[in-house]
């Protein structure tokens, strides 16, 4: 295992660099790259809610910090502050070695005291009340010398690479964290990444320029502006008058026409967020595997994804997104309304006399509950899924749920449960399928409880919690693998969501911008840009 | 004033009363027509989708196109028309009811009564209707009857304050004063001589505050807070295809324009009725 992780370290480092080079050729310019982002920049501290809103504030951190370890395009870790690290055969600890005389922009150095304050920091659940399933297997940190950190685990942890390298995971200025205090260091960010605060108006613009003396070099652009524009046609003709040369969030509808400019170039990339609906287990139609089978197989989700999506979107074959880290091809579900009707009947259903199925006298009516806004196309995908259910003889009701309401709705105790079906989507935002798949599916230690984390549907299969310990404290990767894909069987037969699609991330930039990335996990990121 | 003249007055006001009240009410004639019998007319069943016929243009078979999943848009506007109308009359006869009722007791009795009532409806009035009705919306949830109770609301206070002021008028009058000497009862007198002479100013307000409702009826369904998906509300149906404006304008214009003409019959009717019964206003 040791040998496998170094080569791949190195492998990484190889890429690491070249993408380093890339960088110093394109930054021939020393010009100002604007980013018009589809939200706002509120906070920029890791910790005390985690550079909020999001996304806005997380793409910001990653031009303004370095975390140990980063993702590369296809989620892979590789290093970034840690040249290198090692995770203990038991999985119980894990040894970073830090890059030598990197200074955060404050000047003070980042060295393994820095790292170990950060550590402590983003455990105390107190100053760090957000990403905790993240932080919270996490029981302490050594600095053996100036450049060694040894992190301790409370249990064995796969997964504390892709802690490291999530965004919570950005390593701030203990000196400035004393000077501005925890309240006052969230307008007042120092980190050690390739841009350093200029000015900062939260909720409107943000303005960062160059680091000088940043350790991979001088950044790709003298300054970088980050400029809140909601409406997505204010950001588009934005973007074509080049009064901002990146925008986020670009509505597919839209893509073709904006293609069409030479200037602009569009970045696609698929999210690692399946959207579906989640299936109440609490209530006894839905308890029948049969019935859940009946509705996955009578909504057109391929024709969703090509047609309501323009393409921009896939029908998931398994309950990770394609993209996500252990992520098993499984099967897809055929649109086949004769099948349904077939699994219905197996099921004791026989159709009443308003067409709608019945069983004992009870109606097959379910209510669904959307949001407006917060997924793609939410209210239309509803509206397709409630038509589509009505061809096999099930009512669905949707209930358009006010936005900030809508979570709260949806981690309910089981007796204020208000909705059999409810759309969710869920982005593992530390790239790994281990922790979207706990975080929805381990069974939840109450049901009648609000749930643990996300599973709302009140799934609990013995064998998926089994497999899911497997996951996380095999010490072979592809042992922990293999695991995974048992699970994400499981989950897949006993269907505890009706499975919509996943859509992708669309981003578009003026041409004169290179190296704009966009990560599977939702963020745009100018970290490598350069004009 | 010379005999003529007045007599040409007269006819010029007919006039105009039959020209602003015949267009009005054979429009609103119309849509409660398509209300009454919307889906036996409507070409397609409203829930209908098509999803390999999105955002079609006007053609022979759709004649103004269909929406984003595919539905006849003109099924769901004729459809639709029993939606924004009767929040739309609903809202305006409960305000109204409201609104006199409340402006009757604070303007005849005055003292205490009036003072609590109008400080009431003046800290309603201070509230812009469209965020008074978004308020109400959001507490009472999405929902047909949370529209119009939320336009009822926001409603209330103008009438309110119209009829307080007529009573006022009215209550020196010498006709409500031998009422009184004869022993008649409050309700009585109100219900029997206030009212009736009260009832022309409050039947123009409503009927303008009609065209008034329907605009905000549309506006807070737009907003995603009128009734629930997949019902063929104008003002949601209109939210709905906003982002879809750049490609397919159509989506926008049909229930745009629809909402346009149902807030003129209203105003026309309004205004008609307005030169009919209210000889101070000439044209």
């Amino acid at each position: 295992m040791d040998r496998r992780q170094v080569l791949t370290l190195m492998a990484a480092t190889a890429v690491t660099v070249s993408a380093t080079g890339v960088r110093a050729l394109a930054q021939a310019g020393s010009g100002t790259i604007t980013f018009g982002q589809s939200t706002s920049i509120l906070t920029l501290d890791p910790a005390h809610g985690a550079f909020t809103g999001y996304p806005a504030g997380y793409e910001a951190a990653l031009c303004l910090y370095d975390r140990l370890l980063d993702f590369d395009a296809s989620m892979a870790i590789v290093p970034q502050l840690a040249e290198s690290y090692e995770m203990a055969p038991d999985l119980m600890s894990c040894e970073l070695k830090l890059r030598p005389g990197v200074t955060f922009h404050d000047g003070t150095p980042c060295d393994a005291a820095a790292v170990k304050l950060n550590i402590e920091r983003m455990m105390d659940a107190e100053r760090n009340p957000t990403n905790r399933p993240l932080w919270d297997p996490v029981a302490g940190a050594e600095t053996p010398d100036e450049r060694t950190v040894v992190i301790r685990l409370k249990a064995p942890f796969a997964q504390l690479p892709n802690t490291l390298a999530h965004g919570s995971g950005a390593i701030v200025s203990p000196a400035a964290l004393e000077k501005h205090g925890e309240d006052g260091f969230r307008q007042n960010p120092v980190g050690a990444g390739p841009y350093k605060l200029d000015s900062f108006a939260a909720g409107q613009t943000l303005t960062l320029t160059a680091f000088e003396d940043y350790w991979g070099g001088k950044p790709g652009a003298e300054a970088v502006v980050f400029r809140f524009i909601a409406e997505p046609a204010t950001r588009i003709s934005a973007l074509a008058t080049g009064s901002v040369d990146v925008i986020d969030s670009v509505p597919v509808q839209l893509v073709e026409q904006l293609a069409a400019n030479d200037d602009i170039a569009i970045i696609r990339q698929p999210g690692l967020r399946p959207i579906g609906l989640a299936l109440n287990l609490t209530r006894a139609p839905l308890q029948d595997l049969k019935v859940r089978q009946a509705l996955n197989h009578a909504v057109p989700v391929e024709t969703i994804a090509e047609r309501v999506f323009f393409g921009f979107a896939k029908a998931p074959d398994s309950p990770l997104a394609f993209d996500t880290v252990g992520h098993a091809a499984i099967g897809t579900i055929p649109h086949d309304p004769e099948a349904a009707r077939a699994l219905l009947a197996e099921a004791g259903y026989e159709p009443g006399s308003d067409g709608i199925m019945q069983k004992d006298g009870e109606r097959l009516s379910l209510t669904m509950f959307a949001p407006e806004g917060l997924f793609p196309g939410d209210i239309a995908v509803a509206e397709i899924v409630a038509a589509s259910l009505a061809q096999i003889g099930v009512e669905a009701r949707i209930s358009k749920i006010e936005r900030g309401a809508y979570w709260d709705q949806l981690r309910q105790n089981a007796e204020g449960l208000g909705w059999d079906m409810a759309m969710f989507g869920f982005n593992p935002s530390n790239g790994s399928g281990l922790y979207h798949l706990e975080s929805l599916f381990r069974s939840n230690a109450d049901d009648t409880a609000r749930p643990d984390v996300w599973n709302i549907a009140r799934y609990s299969n013995p064998e998926v919690d089994r497999q899911l310990d497997r996951a996380n404290s095999e010490p072979e990767a592809a042992d922990r693998d293999a695991a995974l894909a048992e699970a994400q069987q499981l989950i897949w037969a006993d269907a505890p969501y009706l499975w919509l699609q996943i859509n992708e991330n669309v981003t578009a930039t003026r041409k004169r911008v290179a190296g704009v990335e966009v990560l599977p996990i939702v963020f745009t990121s100018l970290r490598n840009a350069a004009l | 004033m010379p005999e003529a003249v007045a007599g040409r007055r007269r006819r010029r006001r007919r006039l105009s009363f039959n020209l602003y009240l015949w267009l009005g009410g054979g429009l609103l004639g119309l849509f409660v027509l398509l209300a009454l019998f919307g889906p036996a007319i409507a070409p397609y069943d409203t829930a209908a989708q098509d999803l390999f016929a999105l955002m079609q243009p006007p053609s022979a078979e759709h004649l103004l196109g269909t929406d984003n999943v595919g539905r006849d848009i003109l099924s769901r506007i004729i459809v639709g028309t029993r939606y924004t109308l009767s929040i739309a009359l609903v809202a305006t006869l409960a305000a109204g009811l409201g609104g006199v009722a409340l402006g009757a007791v604070a303007g005849y009795f005055g003292g205490l009564t009036d003072r609590i009532v109008t400080g009431f409806v003046d800290l309603l009035l201070t509230v812009p209707n469209l965020v008074l009705a978004i308020a109400i919306a959001a507490a009472v949830g999405a929902s047909a009857t949370g529209l119009t109770v939320a336009i009822t609301a926001s409603f209330i206070p103008p009438i309110a304050r119209l009829m307080r002021a007529r009573v006022i008028e009215l209550k020196e009058e010498d006709f409500v004063s031998a009422a009184v000497t004869t022993g008649m009862s409050h309700t009585r007198i109100l219900l029997r001589h206030v009212l009736p002479n009260a009832s022309t100013v409050i039947v123009i307000e409503m009927s303008l505050n009609a065209g008034q409702a329907v605009l905000v009826g549309s506006a807070l369904g737009f907003l995603g807070l009128g009734v629930q998906p997949p019902a063929p509300e104008w003002g949601a149906m209109l939210g709905a295809s906003r982002e879809f404006y750049a490609i397919a304008p159509h989506l926008v214009v049909a229930p745009g324009i629809a909402i346009s003409l149902l807030v003129l019959a209203f105003n026309l009717t309004g205004d008609g009725l307005r030169d009919h019964f209210d000889p101070g206003i000439q044209r």
